[in-house]
């Protein structure tokens, strides 16, 4: 049986200290210094019998620089590389972590991964030049560097969680009415998702999305997705996706020159 | 949560025709709260099952919303809890007239801060000879409850592990109790620096697990707590560098250890307490059961 892991936590106040030394540094390379896999306050789940051992963290940091040098680390990251580094990292580090999803809630550990075990990639690919104090990307909110990486494969799957875009993931995995949390349906709405945007080349697929996932808000309230087998969940997504697409299909229309 | 719409479109039963009792949610070790309720020590390494007795009325919900008999309806619990985000649910019931007992299980790796739980009854298929304003679509909601469980307040744990001294060698392997380690950074954290390792091998040490709400169990429970206590105490005045007076940030073994003796000896300073270790040990240690309250009930 292969064990999942609990991580150290770092204090949001200690984290906000790091952050703040962090984000005054000039280079990603003299981050590599700083960095870590372990810190005097950093604390644990209290009856965790599986603390993560010092090599499995000096394999997730590792494989996260190796990935990161890929992707043109220590020169500035582009938009496109950056998405391109994120396609890249998330199912490894996803598979290298084995973290108990529970404790993968904690915001201090994810503060932790950040701040102290891979500050050199962390601020690499999220600069903070304006040394904002609680920069979300890089203390362990949901959106911070690794942590969004990490519950887009656990709730979504390697497949579909590694074809969704930034925007589309988030909104799904932030969708506050039924879907985000459960993969079952969050995993039928992406690939109704994916399916239509294959269909439908000329359409924005991020529009595409934005409108069913209102469309879907709405249904949430009068069904419960949970109870449908899995040809009447994959029927439900079909028509919310085709109602979404002929919305934006009419609109184009009706914009159009004459 | 959104709330309900002012009007879903079709017809609902009236709320009489489900009566649901209060839902039971059991721990893996035996641990068992009602719906509303806190459940103690939970931790991620307890899983949980829900238990949720309702009874139907079926014959008059399938007329409330002019169903027809041959209309398939639903039964089924959700779960959500805030700490993770996660959702799932139990298994999907066909109804029948009468009791039934819904059931989920929450696995605890996936859980924390609130349970959020909802019974709820749908259409499982159209009903094709139902009438005009009849529920429809596959899934439509017909009756829903909530309710909540905590299973994690505000307040920090004692770090517990429970393992098997055999496999981890600790004692040599034999059949001890517990073993208590604490480290001696004071200004790293309180979670981080200690450790309570119960040994799963011992027979009293297992019955304090699988029932912990018995009388023996009780006492094992106080007489570990009692002893941590002391044990902590002696290694506070062990340590050469503790000083009541540095003020240690909350959350650090320093400042866990000054608090323990503020409150075991509020009006002795640290130099006292070593030199009433160093003349009578014995007496030394009655006074940590006295400060302690060990037994008092």
């Amino acid at each position: 049986m292969t064990a999942e892991w609990v991580y150290p936590r770092l204090p949001a106040g200690v984290a906000e200290e790091l952050l703040h030394s962090h984000s005054t540094v000039d280079s990603p390379e003299l981050l590599v210094v700083a960095s870590s896999t372990t810190h005097p306050r950093a604390t644990w789940y209290p009856t965790a019998p599986n603390r993560v051992p010092r090599e499995t963290l000096v394999e997730v940091q590792e494989a996260v620089r190796k990935i990161a040098h890929g992707s043109g680390w220590p020169t500035p990251i582009s938009r496109y590389a950056g998405t391109d580094f994120d396609r890249r990292i998330a199912a490894e580090l996803y598979r290298r972590m084995r973290i108990l999803p529970a404790d993968a809630a904690s915001e201090d550990v994810w503060s932790f991964l950040s701040l102290v075990l891979l500050p050199d990639v962390a601020l690499w690919r999220w600069p903070n030049p304006d040394r904002r104090p609680r920069y979300e990307r890089l203390v362990g909110r949901p959106r911070n560097v690794f942590r969004r990486l990490w519950t887009r494969i656990h709730v979504l799957g390697e497949d579909v969680g590694g074809r969704l875009y930034e925007d589309e993931a988030v909104g799904l995995l932030e969708r506050p009415v039924s879907l985000g949390g459960n993969p079952r349906t969050a995993r039928a709405m992406a690939a109704a998702h994916l399916a239509h945007v294959e269909r439908h080349p000329e359409l924005p697929r991020t529009g595409l999305f934005r409108n069913a996932a209102v469309r879907m808000n709405r249904m949430a309230v009068l069904i419960s997705p949970e109870a449908l087998d899995d040809r009447q969940l994959t029927a439900l997504m079909t028509e919310i996706f085709d109602a979404a697409a002929r919305s934006l299909l009419r609109s184009a229309d009706s914009s159009a020159p004459r | 949560m959104t709330g309900p719409p002012l009007s879903v479109g079709f017809l609902l039963p009236v709320q009489e025709r489900i009566l649901a009792a209060d839902p039971m949610v059991r721990t893996s070790t035996g641990v068992e709260v009602a719906g509303g309720q806190a459940l103690p020590d939970w931790d991620y390494f307890t899983n949980l099952s829900v238990h949720w007795p309702a009874t139907v009325d079926l014959p008059g919900l399938l007329d409330d919303c002019t169903l027809t008999s041959g209309a398939r309806v639903l039964g089924l619990v959700t779960w959500h809890t805030s700490g993770t985000g996660m959702r799932g649910n139990g298994p999907v019931t066909v109804l029948s007239a009468g009791g039934t007992v819904f059931t989920a299980d929450v696995p605890g790796a996936e859980a924390g801060g609130v349970l959020h739980l909802s019974l709820r009854v749908v259409l499982a298929a159209t009903d094709p000879d139902a009438g005009p304003l009849a529920p429809r679509r596959p899934g439509s909601i017909l009756w829903q409850t909530a309710t909540r469980v905590a299973l994690e307040g505000a307040g920090s744990r004692f770090p517990v592990v429970q393992l098997s001294f055999a496999r981890a060698g600790i004692a040599g392997g034999r059949r001890a109790l517990w073993y208590l380690n604490c480290g001696r950074d004071l200004d790293a954290s309180d979670t981080g620096s200690i450790r309570l390792y119960l040994n799963t091998d011992h027979p009293a040490v297992e019955s304090i697990i699988s029932s912990p709400a018995g009388a023996g169990s009780k006492v094992l429970a106080e007489l570990i707590r009692a002893d941590v206590a002391r044990q902590m105490v002696l290694h506070a005045l062990d340590h050469d560098e503790l000083d009541p007076d540095a003020g240690y940030e909350q959350g650090t073994l320093g400042d866990m250890l000054v608090n323990l003796l503020r409150r075991c000896f509020p009006a002795r300073t640290l130099h006292d307490l070593r030199g009433d270790r160093d003349i009578d040990p014995g007496e030394f240690e009655a006074g940590i059961q006295a400060a302690l309250g060990v037994m008092v009930p």
